[in-house]
């Protein structure tokens, strides 16, 4: 197929471009569209979630609740901790954007308007405000934070609808994400080959950049970006998704080994969404995994500047080795430090000698399993702070826990039996860049999990399940 | 330099890390299908077959509890054997379905307590399988259900059964993590744990369909439909109640119509 539009920057729309003008112009319209209608905001807001206890979120006084046999088979089907996860997205995203297109063009607006993405990582190119001083594009683009706009929702933490730069630099990095394996039993760039609601590891991009900017909007409730049940309220949310959709594409490019999965179950595996017509559309994960197949394009695929000599892990699900465990862990609103002892000797034939000075042609990762909360949903920034107990200047963030869905996957009477979040951190990186003195023998890691945007006298406690450190 | 983890892998065995006790299961369908076929054979004088196998008593006995030979006549030896035929049938048509568990035990645990630690949940989770299998071999409770009624009333909750929410929710809650210990002794104790939750779990899950093939004397029909249907469950694209319901539905049919042709 041959992309009839393209998708672009946010912040590369060209002085006086309409793209955004006609994107509030079809939010107003679908905002006062029924929950049960697939021409309205609410309906594709409730495709990605509509469960539990926000649930009643989208619904108005008077109105009657949505058929059930419409619950079971089109709402809340969102994949995450999947490797659906993306093209789950990608299908969504797109018949999302065809109902906006729906409502542009009976607003006499362009036949080929198409969907922008929010680019958060970058410095955009061209760039239009060269001389503003702050990372302007990790904030909200103007129309968004306008209270008169459709596309305003003051469901957003205060310094996101100010217009300040409220993403950080650990919010928005690439550079994990894009050098996840392909494969991977827990650290890969897709996740499990599992099809669920909210249930696995997540893969790479997700467990980062995606989980991390949903929940850097804000707490539940004040937040719709940071619930699975609303998400979609927010219109920056479909902006969002269109930069991970394009990230997906990017990862491509980083590497020749990142490809597709070739498992069974990702080609067999189907999901089924109703587009604005109310026609049925039956997908697999091979109708989308290509962009080229895709009716639309992005004006940037490339790997960016910043992912310069990234090395990237190979990775194979048959030989993860667990090197060391942590369980039962208990985290508080101030965080938790942790320290993880290395009692597996990965070269049998150097017993006791965990693990060796040099390269490591294999990822080594921190599995953290189970994580689960009631009134602790909050980013954790994890930070190397001590290799063999002896302490590290600086201590060095390796990752985050970013437990996006948290508060659905810790309810006990929920489908997912209160399992809580499984997310990998990727410590290849962090454990090749200390010195040859330290790295050999090595004994014991001592992490900190140290909480963000936690909202001032925010009190909680969480629990993660187990701690890992896995070679694979 | 390499971690060297390659050499860790084991690589005599051509399956999956972890997927050894699939075999158990395997040496389960084997040692029950004689008295499987023996179901589709018209009755004849005789013996009923040459499986060397004691149909009389509606229970498939195991070659242990047969070699024993002591007091067959008696009620306890027949609940012996319809405790054993139970934890037989569970091998056969749970370990399978444990599988996933197992390979993620596998990978979590430390390389020198693999083995200790999958066996601990295998031994724990036929352990906990076999209280069920208690109740069957009690004589006059569970061993008096048999002939169509019952069986036909079983497969109808065992079709009802899969549009309870709650029933996703126990097998939701059959794949629950445990978190692993450094120690091995605790770690075994915590392997054995998700070996009971997750018996329990799948035995909430699938009781109905189980006692139907105990009530029906391990009917092929009955059998390898339960077998297809959990197999469908738990590696398929998340299947429809219905088509689970309707696999129930058919293996009922299909017990009804081969039980007819035998008679």
């Amino acid at each position: 197929m041959v992309a009839t539009r393209t998708r672009m920057n946010v912040w590369a729309l060209p002085p006086g471009d309409q793209t955004l003008h006609w994107y509030a112009e079809a939010i107003g319209r679908m905002k006062a569209l029924p929950l049960d209608d697939p021409k309205g905001l609410r309906w594709h807001a409730a495709v990605h979630g509509y469960s539990g206890p926000n649930r009643d979120k989208f619904k108005r006084p008077g109105e009657k609740p949505v058929n059930q046999a419409l619950v079971d088979r089109y709402l809340n089907k969102c994949q995450h901790g999947s490797a659906f996860f993306l093209p789950w997205h990608r299908q969504y995203l797109l018949l999302f954007e065809e109902t906006v297109r729906f409502h542009v063009r009976a607003a006499g607006g362009p036949a080929d308007w198409a969907l922008p993405y929010w680019d958060y990582s970058e410095r955009p190119a061209p760039d239009r405000y060269p001389n503003d001083p702050t990372d302007y594009w990790r904030g909200l683009p103007a129309p968004f934070i306008d209270p008169a706009s459709p596309l305003y929702v003051s469901e957003r933490r205060p310094k996101a609808n100010k217009g300040e730069p409220f993403l950080s630099d650990g919010d928005v990095r690439l550079r994990g994400a894009m050098r996840a394996p392909t494969r991977g039993l827990f650290n890969s760039f897709y996740g499990p080959m599992v099809k669920n609601h909210f249930l696995g590891f997540f893969g790479a991009l997700e467990g980062s950049v995606h989980n991390r900017v949903h929940m850097s909007f804000g707490m539940a409730p004040a937040s719709f970006m940071f619930l699975v049940d609303g998400a979609g309220m927010d219109p920056i949310f479909w902006l969002h998704h269109a930069n991970i959709d394009r990230l997906w594409e990017v990862w491509k490019n980083v590497d020749p080994s990142h490809t597709t999965p070739s498992a069974e179950r990702w080609k067999k595996v189907q999901f089924e969404f109703r587009d604005h017509s109310g026609q049925n559309v039956i997908m697999a994960a091979p109708d989308v995994e290509h962009l080229a197949s895709m009716p639309y394009t992005y004006q940037h695929t490339a790997p960016p500047s910043s992912l310069a000599g990234l090395s990237i892990r190979q990775s194979n699900p048959e030989t993860e080795v667990t090197l060391g465990r942590q369980r039962g862990i208990k985290v508080t609103e101030l965080g938790v430090v942790v320290q993880v002892a290395v009692v597996h000797p990965i070269e049998p034939e150097r017993p006791r000698t965990p693990v060796p000075v040099g390269q490591l042609d294999k990822a080594l990762s921190l599995t953290i399993e189970g994580f689960k909360t009631k009134d602790l949903p909050y980013v954790f920034e994890v930070w190397l702070t001590a290799v063999n107990g002896e302490t590290l200047q600086p201590p060095v963030e390796v990752g985050a826990l970013a437990p996006f869905g948290v508060l659905d996957a810790s309810a006990i009477g929920a489908s997912h039996a209160g399992c809580g979040v499984d997310s990998v951190v990727d410590l290849t990186d962090a454990y090749l860049n200390l010195p040859a003195t330290i790295r050999s023998p090595i004994v014991s890691l001592t992490f900190h999990f140290q909480p963000v945007y936690v909202p001032p006298g925010a009190k909680g406690t969480g629990k993660i399940e187990e701690l890992r450190l896995v070679v694979e | 330099m390499s971690v060297g983890v390659e050499r860790l892998r084991g690589r005599a065995w051509p399956f999956a890390p972890g997927s050894w006790p699939l075999l158990l299961s395997l040496a389960a369908w084997v040692s029950m299908a004689p008295h499987m076929a023996a179901a589709l054979l018209p009755a004849a004088p005789g013996p009923a077959c040459a499986c060397h196998i004691d149909h009389t008593h509606g229970v498939v006995v195991g070659p242990i509890v047969d070699a024993l030979g002591w007091a067959r006549n008696s009620a306890g030896a027949e609940a012996l054997q319809r405790a054993w035929s139970w934890v037989v049938m569970a091998a056969a048509m749970m370990v399978p379905a444990s599988y996933p568990i197992l390979r993620e035990l596998w990978g979590r645990a430390f390389p020198s307590q693999r083995l200790l630690l999958v066996g601990a949940f295998v031994g724990a989770f036929l352990s906990g399988w076999a209280i069920p299998g208690v109740l069957v071999a009690i004589p006059g409770v569970f061993g008096g259900i048999t002939g169509f009624v019952p069986v036909a009333m079983l497969m109808t909750v065992s079709a009802a059964w899969y549009f309870f929410p709650a029933r996703r929710w126990l097998h939701a809650v059959g794949h629950r993590r445990i978190g692993l210990s450094g120690r091995t002794s605790t770690a075994v104790v915590q392997a054995a744990g998700q070996g009971l939750l997750a018996a329990f779990a799948c035995a909430l899950t699938c009781l109905p369909w189980m006692v139907a093939c105990a009530a029906s004397n391990h009917h092929p029909a009955l059998m390898i439909g339960g077998a297809t249907a959990i197999g469908y469950e738990q590696f398929g694209t998340q299947p429809k109640p219905q088509q689970l319901a309707g696999l129930a539905g058919l293996s009922l049919v299909l017990w009804t119509a081969l039980s007819a042709l035998v008679e």
